[in-house]
């Protein structure tokens, strides 16, 4: 573990991780019938993820090389796989425990998920897509439905314009921003971002992280991104973990401003 | 690999394209209630000819008149009326003049040898315990065609319709009785002869003519030869004595 | 012509039915294929595809052994709850459903494999339940492959013949299917009937092709 971080932990013992990890995985072993070529298998990650920390920061940023695990570990948390072994504690609820065989399923983690490619529902409109969380039965918001929870996030985010388009007739942005607005209509206690400028060209990266930077003070959201791209660390990364082959290999903390008011250690 | 693959399909097609009969064949397309008997003669007759194969089609008289009315290449047709074979003389698809009666059968009414309804007459299949009677299609199997003339005779056919069930060969009827699928059924003394380990024949069925079965050489046969003496076997000495056996009386 | 229309309407009945059950065990199994792992997986989807390969006489015989009078089901059935299901219309569904259940099945299983599981994945980190995710992403999404499938069922079960032939038997009104009819009018020379039922049948085939390739092309959703 880090020093740096244990001192400031003990600066500030009341303060409640925001994410305690702790899990062994193995990705989920391909068919071996399906033929592949050699440098396919070479590329193929044979490793078991293996992590472990705890962070009281609120904004968290996870890095390392694609196909270290990150995105295992994210779906982890949020429910959307099952560690062989381990534990995950998101603000200060325990959602799995392999010892004690607590697995909270993902619909009740309560968590947002922004995936990579933004996963919007192709056969619904920009508007039922916002509000698809928010409709528990087992028929999808109607294209008439006006939730005020999804409404005040059409409008704060900016794409109430286009909220009678299907997500093909939308740009990269205004994908990254429904599916934002997506995951935040349940009011989630917090959000997971699985690299999610990446799809994007860099100025509107620059542009969408200045939204999600505010986005994120103001609503004091504790939240935790997944990238390789270092423009994402700067400017997300109050506490930064490296993984690489499926191990914590750095946890850092690289600021002391972390969106929320601290009770200040000397 | 595309070779092997070319290669491979060559030879399936030439094995497909290979004839599968040797020499000149004879086909013989006969009534359904002839297989057992007609395959034992067959064997006979080409121990006798080593050079001619016999190909066999069973099928209902009827069913043997529309594929020769299509053209089928049959060189033999063996009916198991008069009646289909005086159709098939009306279109012209046979040598009249070869035609011969060669055989006689009896009707009957088989029961499923576990049944329990006691039917010992025509009047007996209305009972309420009888629920399905199989009887050949009257358009196309002489035996059905024999059985509906019976029951119509009998005035029981109205009480009977609701009950039919409409087999497409005198064999199928056997095999439904055999499976206990019906309660009774009408077919041959000979067909109920060669499962009697699970039908019984429960009476004979009175008919105004008696069940003769005909047959003759197709017209414009590649094989007249052939077919003529595959007749003449059948009609002599030793078709008789097999057909005999089978249960089969003379004409 | 009267008993053309009746072996049309029997026919578009016993159709139905089984497209109709095929349906729900078509989607059901397949979904189950699709998404679950366990041992034995693809030795289960080759036996349940065999209809599909096997001739139809076979299957009907099949068919007759098991659910006959004495066969091990059919006794069962009978015995228990007095039903028959050979010579019933019951029997002609029963026939008509397993020879075209692959079709809807192997169609429906493609069709969910095809779906990129990050849209499941999306609906339940969304909070919904396991149903709600089948009924509001995966089916939505699977709805072109399974119609295309249901299609080509329904034709499959229009022209059932051979084991239907076997197990239902040919009883105007009850089980006698249109390909039945034509079969029988064939043998029975009357090849006006004949000719009219097999117009009926190959127009409603042309009209389910048809339908099922304009449902092939397209837009698929992103």
């Amino acid at each position: 573990m880090n020093p740096t971080v244990d001192r400031l932990r003990d600066a500030a013992p009341d303060r409640m991780p925001s994410f305690a990890v702790d899990i062994e995985a193995t990705p989920r072993a391909r068919r071996p019938e399906r033929k592949r070529d050699t440098a396919e298998r070479a590329r193929d990650t044979d490793f078991t993820l293996d992590v472990r920390f705890t962070t009281t920061a609120r904004r968290v940023v996870v890095r390392g090389p694609s196909g270290a695990g990150k995105s295992l570990m994210l779906q982890a948390i949020a429910g959307l796989l099952r560690p062989r072994r381990g534990r995950i504690v998101v603000l200060g609820r325990c959602v799995f425990d392999s010892a004690s065989g607590i697995d909270v399923p993902a619909r009740q983690r309560d968590v947002g998920f922004l995936f990579q490619d933004y996963a919007l529902f192709p056969h619904l409109t920009v508007r039922q897509n916002v509000n698809f969380g928010l409709a528990r039965s087992l028929r999808n918001p109607t294209a008439a439905m006006r939730d005020p929870r999804a409404e005040r996030w059409l409008e704060a985010l900016g794409i109430a314009a286009f909220a009678e388009r299907y997500p093909d007739q939308l740009s990269g942005g205004q994908r990254q921003r429904t599916a934002l607005a997506r995951a935040l209509a349940r009011t989630p206690r917090a959000l997971l971002l699985d690299e999610p400028f990446a799809a994007l060209d860099p100025a509107l990266r620059e542009r969408l992280r200045d939204e999600l930077d505010a986005l994120q003070r103001s609503l004091a959201l504790p939240m935790m991104l997944v990238t390789h791209d270092d423009a994402d660390v700067e400017r997300f990364g109050d506490e930064l973990i490296e993984i690489e082959a499926g191990r914590v290999c750095r946890h850092e903390l690289r600021t002391q401003s972390t969106g929320r008011p601290l009770t200040e250690a000397a | 690999m595309f070779r092997r693959l070319a290669l491979a399909s060559l030879a399936c097609l030439v094995a497909m394209a290979a004839p599968i009969a040797r020499g000149a064949g004879l086909t013989v397309s006969a009534a359904a209630s002839l297989q057992n008997a007609f395959r034992e003669i067959a064997i006979a007759w080409e121990a006798r000819h080593a050079r001619d194969r016999v190909l066999l089609n069973f099928a209902a008289s009827g069913t043997l008149l529309q594929q020769l009315d299509k053209g089928a290449p049959v060189d033999v047709f063996a009916s198991a009326d008069r009646e289909t074979m005086d159709r098939a003389q009306a279109k012209k698809l046979i040598d009249a003049a070869a035609r011969r009666d060669f055989a006689r059968n009896v009707l009957v009414v088989a029961v499923p040898t576990a049944s329990s309804p006691a039917i010992t007459s025509l009047a007996d299949l209305r009972q309420d315990a009888v629920r399905r009677v199989a009887i050949g299609d009257p358009r196309s199997v002489p035996a059905g065609r024999h059985a509906q003339a019976a029951l119509d005779a009998a005035g029981l056919h109205d009480a009977i319709a609701p009950k039919r069930i409409v087999a497409q060969s005198v064999r199928q009827v056997l095999d439904y009785v055999a499976r206990g699928e019906v309660d009774a059924g009408f077919v041959y003394a000979t067909d109920a002869a060669i499962l009697q380990d699970r039908v019984r024949v429960a009476f004979d069925v009175p008919l105004d003519e008696p069940v003769r079965y005909s047959i003759a050489p197709v017209k414009g046969t590649a094989n007249a030869a052939g077919a003529r003496s595959f007749i003449d076997f059948v009609t002599g000495a030793q078709g008789r004595e097999i057909l005999a056996r089978h249960g089969f009386a003379q004409p | 012509m009267e008993p053309a229309w009746i072996a049309l309407s029997l026919s578009l009945k016993v159709a139905g039915w089984a497209t109709l059950l095929n349906a729900v065990l078509g989607i059901g199994i397949a979904y189950a294929l699709a998404r679950l792992r366990f041992p034995g997986r693809n030795l289960i989807d080759a036996l349940l595809t065999l209809p599909m390969v096997l001739p139809p006489t076979v299957l009907g015989y099949y068919l007759l052994v098991l659910l006959g009078r004495h066969g091990p089901i059919g006794a069962f059935l009978y015995e228990r709850f007095g039903i028959t299901l050979v010579f019933t219309f019951t029997g002609a569904v029963i026939a008509a459903t397993i020879v075209a259940f692959p079709l809807v099945m192997k169609s429906a299983r493609a069709a969910f494999e095809t779906i990129d599981p990050q849209f499941e994945k999306a609906a339940r980190v969304l909070g919904l339940s396991p149903p709600a995710v089948f009924f509001r992403v995966t089916l939505p999404l699977a709805r072109r492959g399974i119609l295309a499938g249901l299609l080509l069922a329904f034709a499959r079960a229009l022209g059932e013949f051979g084991a239907t032939l076997m197990i239902a038997g040919s009883i105007p009104g009850r089980t006698q299917t249109l390909s039945i009819a034509v079969y029988e009018a064939v043998q029975a020379g009357q090849d006006a009937t004949a000719n009219v039922l097999v117009a009926i049948v190959s127009i409603t085939c042309m009209a389910v092709l048809l339908a099922v390739g304009r449902l092939a092309p397209g837009r698929a959703p992103v």
